[in-house]
């Protein structure tokens, strides 16, 4: 009798030490987000560059997507820029005069900023597992985790190129917040050089039309750069295509390339000097 | 077939020339100006974030000169687009119609359209799917 009262309180301490050194009040048991959502995803149609920007010799460069529902916008860049505050419009005049190509973080191989790899027409694959949705985007072969285990974002003191992203179920909805970013000088795409700040956030909402078809809505609030939040939504169709999960792109190669090709107009940039130094 | 499946897959493994970012189309290249340069294709890359083919060219003078080919296509996109390894095998005379370098020398081009040795053309991007419009 006295040893089974012992065995009692040995398995009990026992237990009590485990679920204290795991935490395990906070592990949940199933993940919010529907199977149906877990799979490759592609745009319905295929997305490329609407507006006008300017290349790096100055010479205007018009995108001649039409967002006509045959050919959309990755971002429509011209309702894009009615929505620019002061700021916003500042730099985008600073760009569209400069274009200068070498300070976005893409030329030393970064994978993408958030807003290229959300938009851009290449496919992704979402999986999940209890405590998260892990997103890989074939553009740049990145690999997003987004937390749905209940998490708060990080103070606003951390930040990071591609941000902290938490996701919950609305509804039928899958809503992914996006914050803690840094200033993207790339901030919608990777060409026509519209800025975004580390103020912004992104709410993406996916929600399941069928099995088979997901409607996606990006929406950019950034008090810094837009009078207004910004929206767009586009839909993605379910593929049985796998990933290539490639990203051709060494960074020695392409900074050198850059400098060779740029017209550079600051010749006290000892950019390649110091990349090969490294 | 299988065989020359695996040619391509040894020109795609012992090439790795290039490696340049993303979408540099508008800083590397003069897209206001047409170049067309005929020769032998000897790897084509069907990689993100562009493909890439090498083609050897043998000018006037009867010098042999090594031409990169930068697809204006995504990888993902020129594959769902209906490319495969036998769409340009290796070994093929090809012509390449594209935008040139804007690097004094440099031969490279950024395509465009090919036409192949049947006279039958495809897109290795900024052109729509893979037959040419």
């Amino acid at each position: 009798m006295r040893f089974a009262r012992v065995m009692v309180l040995v398995v009990v301490s026992g237990a009590t030490a485990l679920a204290q050194i795991y935490d395990l009040s906070r592990i949940p048991t199933i993940s919010p987000v529907p199977n149906d959502f877990v799979g490759n995803w592609d745009w319905t149609t295929p997305r490329q560059s609407c507006g006008t920007s300017r290349d790096s010799y100055g010479q205007p460069v018009t995108f001649d997507g039409k967002d006509d529902g045959r050919v959309v916008c990755q971002w429509p860049i011209d309702r894009l820029e009615k929505v620019l505050n002061g700021r916003g419009r500042a730099w985008r005049t600073f760009t569209l005069n400069g274009a200068d190509d070498a300070i976005s973080p893409r030329w030393t191989c970064v994978a993408a900023g958030l807003g290229t790899v959300l938009t851009e027409s290449y496919p992704r694959a979402f999986y999940k597992n209890a405590d998260a949705v892990m997103m890989h985007f074939d553009q740049s072969n990145w690999i997003r985790m987004v937390y749905t285990d209940g998490r708060k974002h990080p103070p606003a003191t951390e930040a990071f190129y591609h941000g902290h992203a938490v996701g919950w179920m609305e509804g039928q909805t899958f809503v992914v917040e996006t914050t803690n970013l840094t200033w993207d000088p790339d901030g919608y795409d990777d060409h026509s050089h519209i800025a975004r700040s580390h103020m912004a956030k992104f709410t993406e909402r996916y929600t399941l039309k069928d099995k088979e078809t997901m409607e996606l809505s990006i929406t950019v609030d950034d008090p810094l750069f837009l009078k207004e939040p910004f929206t767009f939504v586009g839909t993605l169709k379910k593929t049985k295509e796998p990933l290539l999960a490639t990203w051709d792109c060494d960074p020695e190669v392409a900074v050198k390339e850059l400098y060779q090709t740029l017209k550079n107009p600051y010749p006290d940039d000892t950019t390649p000097a110091k990349f090969n130094e490294r | 077939m299988r065989v020359r499946g695996l040619a391509v897959l040894a020109g795609v493994l012992m090439l790795s020339l290039t490696a340049q970012a993303h979408h540099s189309f508008t800083s590397f290249f003069d897209l206001t100006k047409t170049v067309e340069i005929s020769g032998v294709v000897k790897s084509v890359k069907l990689v993100n974030p562009h493909p890439e083919m090498i083609v050897e060219v043998t000018e006037p003078n009867g010098t042999k000169t090594i031409w990169t080919i930068t697809g204006r296509a995504t990888g993902s996109g020129i594959l769902r687009a209906g490319w495969n390894a036998d769409t340009v095998p290796l070994g093929m005379n090809v012509k390449v119609e594209g935008h040139p370098s804007r690097k004094d020398g440099a031969r490279n081009i950024a395509a465009g359209k090919i036409t192949k040795a049947d006279g039958s053309e495809v897109w290795f991007g900024g052109g729509g799917g893979i037959a040419a419009g």
